[in-house]
């Protein structure tokens, strides 16, 4: 049975009822609600965003639950990202904010957790300075602060 | 409409959502684990909103010592970021070293490791370092959760130490590593603390003259219990078993090698018998869920196996004599709910017995032996795998046939491989597959067959979740081509692990493999 969702600028996206389960907060209303053709509202997610999270869940509609690493440690957590997934968030840093956002909103964790290792990979190997840049992050530490906690964390500088 | 309206969660109304995950400390806590130590670092000196989240992760656990190669925490910074500290471990070189860090309170502390070295009495009350420990952990009674204490040389009797523990109300993780308990110091600490405890292990510990005797109506709340390289007196191990048999929520369950101690004698225990004996029928375990038993016989893998009421998901079995009667027991209490099982070093073991795990196991997701797949009729057996959904593959594929070899063994042989490489191509969920090494043939074809397209590697491109592959000491020889194919094919691959490449050209692979896991 088809479900029809609502984006913040209320066009209407019809989507196979298992395609929208594939986010947790979907599945819990329709549960709650039970058998009902009115539209989901997503007042969060503007069209552009759920086209591009439709387009995950539709492929990864049949994905098995995902099993858990060998270790539990999430420090050791693997950071590939399968080939399609790699393409599907080749998008500009907005459009990959909005998706990181709307995974969250929606409850999808498997896209969130795509969209985390996007934002890590890019943090790998750069300098504060560089992440900066990469974010456009403002540096809001006085110099005070900066010797300070620069004083507090060196002995780990080779950590 | 109006139901599906008012159950939109509050966060959502326009205008109230952040518009940068970056803002969202969930978000970023999140992206943090997919970060090393050193790049989480760097994120403390971005901005406060960074600093606020990535300090909670970069003091969450901190070790202390005067470890020449890894730098340890300076005291000052410490101080400033004690409330930050939930595991702390502490390196005991000496009572100088240490003393000043045991001054300070750790208010969110959870786990605290201590590793020894050389101090012979190191809880004994006369000792400056066991009345500072004592009134740390006297402070830090309602907090600790976790305790592991290690020690080179230990030998220390004294009880004070083990009385502080038992004041620890909120402990439900206990680790003892290389310690010789003589009396009853732990079991009277185990006796207070086995309506709380949840995990216990000892590894590596003397244990004599525990005489704790738990009552039949007792109930302990242990659900893992981890025991490896121990000795035992007949009075000790009776002990331990009488925990095991009132743990009846026990999920996890690890036994491995441990010596009997019969007066002056030593006797090593290659059994689980004597376990098994002293709780005979009562066996409590239904809510078994992982088996690893290290260095067990035959016989006694088929009565342990026969003793589990229901299947147990996780089985790791480490030098092991298996049987035949033992294998199809296991098969039978254990194939519908088998996820994991692992073999290692076990003695009697055949490839038939692995076919018919892969056959009847339609549940497993990783499989682990070190078992050889002989050339016998088993693999080219038309029988399917029923493990459908396996993810992790490692396991030996060597084919060495003894004794005189015929004209057209190779082609036979070869069609062997046919047979692997078809049943392995149908296993698209396939992450991790370890070849193993392919010898046995008499002309020169064998460089060559891991990449040929009927048999070898190269029949495997419709398993695109590959990550890692390996293929040990096969001596195959990675051209230029193949590397290429290689990455092009498994766009997830992340570590090739047992070709022949010349050394500078490995790191080139290895490297184009890195770059391509790092989008910027």
């Amino acid at each position: 049975m088809p479900v029809t969702l609502t984006s913040l600028d209320n066009q209407e996206f019809k989507v196979d009822k298992e395609v929208a389960e594939r986010s947790i907060l979907i599945k819990n209303m329709i549960e709650d609600v039970g058998e009902s053709d009115a539209p989901i509202p997503l007042p969060n997610v503007s069209a552009a965003v759920l086209t591009k999270v439709i387009e995950y869940c539709e492929h990864h509609r049949n994905d098995p639950v995902q099993v858990q690493d060998e270790t539990d440690d999430p420090r050791k957590r693997s950071n590939d990202i399968e080939e399609w997934d790699m393409k599907f968030m080749q998008v500009d840093q907005e459009m990959l904010f909005e998706i990181i956002l709307a995974a969250n909103y929606l409850d999808i964790k498997p896209l969130l957790d795509v969209g985390c290792k996007t934002v890590a990979n890019i943090i790998k190997g750069k300098t504060p300075e560089e992440i900066r840049k990469a974010f456009n992050i403002v540096n809001d530490f006085t110099p005070e602060e900066e010797a300070q906690i620069k004083k507090e964390n060196e002995w780990a500088e080779d950590r | 409409m109006a139901n599906l309206t008012s159950l939109i969660p509050p966060t959502s109304v326009p205008g109230l959502a952040p518009d940068n995950p970056l803002d969202v400390p969930e978000i970023l806590v999140q992206v943090s684990t997919y970060l090393s130590p050193r790049d989480v670092h760097r994120c403390l000196f971005v901005n406060k909103s960074f600093r606020a989240v990535f300090a909670r992760i970069f003091w969450r656990s901190v070790r202390l010592g005067p470890d020449q190669d890894t730098p340890y925490a300076t005291l000052n910074a410490v101080r400033a970021n004690a409330h930050l500290i939930q595991s702390l471990g502490i390196v005991w070189e000496s009572t100088h070293f240490c003393a000043p860090y045991l001054r300070l309170d750790f208010p969110v502390l959870t786990e605290l490791r201590i590793e020894m070295s050389d101090c012979p009495y190191p809880f004994s009350k006369k000792s400056p370092l066991g009345t500072k420990l004592y009134a740390f952990l006297c402070r830090h009674s309602t907090r600790i959760q976790a305790l592991l204490v290690a020690h080179r040389t230990f030998k220390d009797n004294s009880s004070v130490f083990w009385k502080s523990i038992a004041r620890l109300a909120a402990l439900s993780t206990v680790e003892l590593v290389n310690l010789s308990l003589v009396g009853n110091v732990l079991g009277d600490t185990l006796l207070k603390m086995f309506s709380t405890l949840q995990s216990l292990r000892l590894d590596s510990v003397h244990l004599l003259e525990l005489w704790t005797t738990f009552q039949d109506n007792d109930r302990s709340t242990l659900r893992k219990i981890e025991c490896q390289n121990c000795f035992f007196d007949a009075e000790s191990l009776q002990s331990l078993c009488h925990l095991m048999k009132i743990s009846a929520d026990l999920r996890v369950l690890i036994w491995g090698d441990w010596i009997m101690i019969e007066k002056k004698k030593q006797r090593q225990g290659t059994t689980f018998e004597p376990i098994l004996g002293i709780i005979g029928s009562e066996l409590p375990w239904n809510n078994l869920d992982r088996l690893d038993v290290h260095n067990i016989a035959g016989d006694t893998m088929v009565n342990t196996f026969k003793a589990f009421p229901r299947g147990v998901p996780n089985v790791m079995l480490t030098e092991a004599t298996m049987n035949e009667e033992g294998h199809v027991t296991l098969l039978q209490n254990f194939a519908s709910n088998l996820t994991t099982i692992v073999f290692e070093f076990c003695e009697g073991l055949k490839s038939s017995m692995i076919q018919d795990v892969l056959c009847s196991c339609n549940n497993l997701l990783s499989v682990t032996t070190d078992v050889s797949l002989m050339c016998s009729s088993v693999m080219r057996s038309s029988k399917p795998w029923a493990c459908s959904k396996l993810q992790k593959w490692a396991i030996s594929v060597v084919i060495d046939e003894e004794g005189e070899r015929q004209e057209d063994d190779d082609d036979r042989l070869e069609d062997h491989y046919r047979c692997i490489f078809e049943k392995l191509s149908q296993l698209r969920q396939l992450r991790v597959l370890n070849v193993g090494s392919l010898r046995g043939f008499l002309d020169k074809r064998v460089p060559f067959l891991t990449f040929r397209e009927s048999a070898g590697v190269r029949s495997l491109s419709t398993l695109q979740r590959m990550q890692v592959l390996c293929a040990t000491g096969t001596g195959q020889v990675l051209s230029r081509g193949d590397w290429e194919w290689l990455i092009q094919t498994f766009r997830g691959l992340k570590r090739v692990v047992g070709f022949c490449t010349a050394e500078d050209e490995m790191a080139e692979w290895q490297d184009a493999l890195d770059r391509r896991a790092i989008i910027h």
